[in-house]
């Protein structure tokens, strides 16, 4: 089937949301070129599973596409229409098996030398999804990121690369890690309390914490979602199945399959646990990258406005076999590789926030405090400036101009 | 076009197959993990700054292109011969070598074909030898005590398969090649503590004992970067950092190898950019971009000027014609070109 002969009739398998989707949008669907129209089928029909915000992007990037005059359409989607798509693509279920479909192109496109092209057509079609403010952008986000007491690596150099987009502290004073940001959560969420905006992420066990829409995932709390994962891993490793085949594999389990009903009732926070840790590369075996990961797919997908981000100490880094296996005992912490990995982590998720609608607003903490280490970005905040006061935390993100401590309407 | 045959010239190709970012080697905030090439090694070489690979950017595959100068397609995860002829064919057969002067010592099973080419004019006949270091220790009975070394491959978890071990291959290689006996290997592996130092105590006896015109060696821990934990990607590449710095000394204290040895060091290609819309940044090399496909190559050897830096673009593939040039042969077949500055 060719997309032009696309019907109402073909979504008949889709989940209730994305089947109304995408028959909403079937006239635009049509005029899509094979080459591209799988990974847009790709999010419809995992819509009922998504967050609000990505819904709404999904369907910015739709009227964005249908707005356009058939010139500036064919500019967009003529990159497409060129690639030449072998016959077991084109024969292909893409309509019900988008995910698929993809997975089985990505490497044509890397043997064909055409993948610096696709994706740099890509990057032009799918503009309107990053650059649409879907949410109400006057509100600004904050993001706290802080490492647990015990990480520290003494001769490495903290935020090297955060340092020039902010202000660095050398000498914050030492306190609790969490209790302050959790104030600080509990009070943005009581202001604003739809569903998704305001998150507590730990790498260890969480905090408990006030308030019904805060949305809470740790690394210890979700433990029986990821030891199901690890066990499907380490089944398909002894069945001997290659890369590919595990990938394909995990990318289909869903959350039945991997105990996600016992960590939430939500079954949007279900799918997205699911895909943590079988999307995920290495969040399996080590918090830190669980935490690194998870805190770009929260911004990434929910676009939060509110996010706490702790990081606690990994396993040590030893063979994978033994972390697939479970025979590492996992009490052996690396306190120093953790500091390093939660340094970078906190760079990518600066990165990924400053991605957002409207991140110019935003406000960013990064907090170590094994180190007594701090550095801040947002608005009118020096940038590439050193501090070697005397601070407390609370100071730091008073001198934030906006006004975190509650939200702005 | 190849010029005479040189006799005693070697070559050593040292190649990282984990993918490392200039970020975290030669720019400014990464030297800290070099400090062996940056101090030692660099000053008595030759370093391009800018080597570009412009094809698939999986780590067998893009390792089988640096050794056949061409862009090979193939399926990056499954085991197969290249299908254009290797620099090793290219060797024995102009220089008419023996089978034991043209040698790889590769990091995972996936690379265990690597030594010879399907083509019809090359193939086994004219190959070099592979050797897995991880199969030999999992041949020679190694306990869970070595299960550290064992690791097949960081893409995802697994150990060595043991269906696919060859055993007796691999212990013949052990007492013929390398003139180890089993419990002289395994006591030697016992003091290692990660598959690449394996991999150079292989190379090191190798050196010693055939003394091999051609040496192709891929590093590969800093691959452990895809489990996302930049502290053990930074760890590897240290290693290989110092890895280097020993191999070097090695060639320099070896007599048949000092004085006439250019050794020739390059990851197989960089990783995704921080920020890569579609990436993880250092994690993997999924996108495509310019930072991905973008590394370096340092040269050492007796005609390779010294502390010199080349910032003209050239290609991973570019290497086998240039080991042509040294080594005294015509890769045909090849699609790079020779690096002028080296040979």
């Amino acid at each position: 089937m060719t997309p032009g002969a696309l019907d109402q009739s073909n979504f008949g398998r889709y989940p209730a949301l994305g089947r109304q989707f995408a028959i909403n949008h079937v006239n635009l669907l049509r005029r899509l070129p094979l080459a591209v129209l799988p990974s847009i089928l790709e999010q419809v029909i995992t819509l009922d599973w998504k967050f609000p915000r990505e819904r709404d992007q999904l369907e910015v990037l739709l009227m964005a596409l249908q707005k356009l005059d058939p010139e500036a359409f064919q500019k967009l989607a003529a990159p497409f229409s060129k690639i030449d798509l072998p016959a077991k693509l084109t024969a292909f279920d893409w309509v019900n098996q988008p995910a698929q479909f993809v997975q089985l192109l990505t490497p044509l496109l890397w043997s064909s030398g055409q993948i610096d092209r696709y994706r740099d057509a890509a990057t032009q079609l799918f503009a309107p999804m990053s650059t649409a403010s879907t949410g109400p952008a006057e509100y600004s986000r904050v993001v706290l990121f802080v490492a647990a007491g015990a990480l520290t690596a003494p001769r490495y150099p903290l935020f090297s690369k955060l340092r020039p987009h902010g202000l660095h502290f050398t000498n914050v004073e030492p306190e609790d890690d969490s209790s302050w940001a959790l104030d600080l959560l509990t009070r943005r969420a009581s202001g604003h309390q739809e569903p998704y905006l305001h998150w507590y992420l730990d790498g260890g066990e969480a905090r408990s914490v006030q308030g019904s829409s805060i949305t809470t995932l740790s690394y210890k709390g979700l433990d029986p979602v990821r030891r199901a994962v690890v066990a499907k891993m380490d089944r398909a490793i002894r069945d001997g199945v290659g890369p590919e085949v595990l990938y394909r594999q995990m990318a289909a389990m869903q959350p039945a399959e991997c105990g996600a009903q016992t960590v939430t009732t939500d079954p949007v926070l279900q799918h997205f646990v699911v895909d943590l840790f079988t999307l995920g590369a290495g969040t399996q075996i080590y918090s830190t990258t669980f935490v690194q990961w998870t805190a770009r797919e929260i911004l990434r997908r929910a676009q939060p406005e509110t996010m706490f981000v702790r990081v606690a100490p990994r396993v040590r880094g030893q063979d994978l076999n033994s972390l697939v296996k479970g025979t590492q005992a996992e009490t052996e912490l690396d306190p120093a590789g953790s500091m390093v990995d939660a340094d970078l982590a906190a760079y990518y998720t600066w990165l990924e926030l400053r991605k957002l609608p409207g991140s110019e607003g935003s406000v960013f903490l990064a907090w170590f405090p094994g180190r007594h280490e701090a550095l801040l970005t947002g608005p009118s905040v020096p940038t590439n400036v050193r501090s070697e006061s005397a601070m407390k935390i609370g100071q730091i993100l008073a001198l934030a101009p906006a006004p975190i401590s509650s939200p702005r309407r | 076009m190849g010029g005479a045959v040189r006799a005693g010239r070697k070559v050593i190709i040292v190649t990282f197959g984990g993918g490392a970012r200039d970020d975290e080697t030669f720019a400014l905030e990464g030297q800290r993990n070099i400090p062996h090439l940056i101090n030692e090694l660099v000053p008595q070489g030759t370093f391009f700054t800018r080597v570009v690979n412009r094809g698939i950017l999986g780590h067998y595959v893009a390792t089988a292109s640096i050794s056949t100068g061409r862009y090979e397609t193939f399926n990056n995860f499954v085991a197969q011969p290249p299908p254009a002829p290797t620099v090793f064919e290219y060797f024995r057969k102009q220089a008419r070598r023996p089978a034991s002067d043209a040698w790889v010592i590769a990091p995972s099973n996936g690379f265990r074909l690597m030594g010879s080419s399907g083509s019809r004019d090359y193939g086994p006949r004219y190959g070099a030898g592979v050797i897995l270091p991880k199969h030999l220790l999992a041949s020679s009975g190694a306990s869970t005590d070595f299960e550290h070394l064992l690791q097949d491959s960081y893409e995802m978890a697994g150990p060595v398969a043991g269906a696919e071990i060859n055993r007796d291959l691999n212990l013949g290689q052990l007492s013929t090649v390398l003139k180890l006996s089993v419990d002289e290997f395994r006591r030697n592996a016992a003091a290692l503590s990660s598959p690449d130092e394996l991999s150079l105590y292989v190379a090191r006896q190798l050196m010693r004992v055939m003394a091999p015109s051609l040496l192709f060696l891929t590093l590969h821990d800093m691959d452990v970067a895809h489990t996302g934990a930049f502290s053990l990607y930074l760890d590897g590449i240290q290693r290989s950092d110092r890895l280097c710095a020993q191999l070097w000394q090695s060639i320099q204290t070896n007599p048949e190898y000092k004085d006439h040895t250019t050794l020739l060091i390059l990851p197989d290609f960089g990783r995704d950019a921080d920020g890569d819309p579609g990436g993880n940044g250092f994690q993997h090399h999924r996108t495509g971009s310019a930072i991905a496909r973008t590394t370096w190559l340092l040269a050492l050897g007796p005609d390779v000027r010294q502390n010199a830096t080349v910032d003209r673009l050239v290609e991973s593939i570019d290497v086998v014609p240039t080991v042509g040039g040294l080594l005294g042969f015509d890769a045909s077949m090849a699609q790079g070109r020779r690096i002028v500055e080296l040979a």
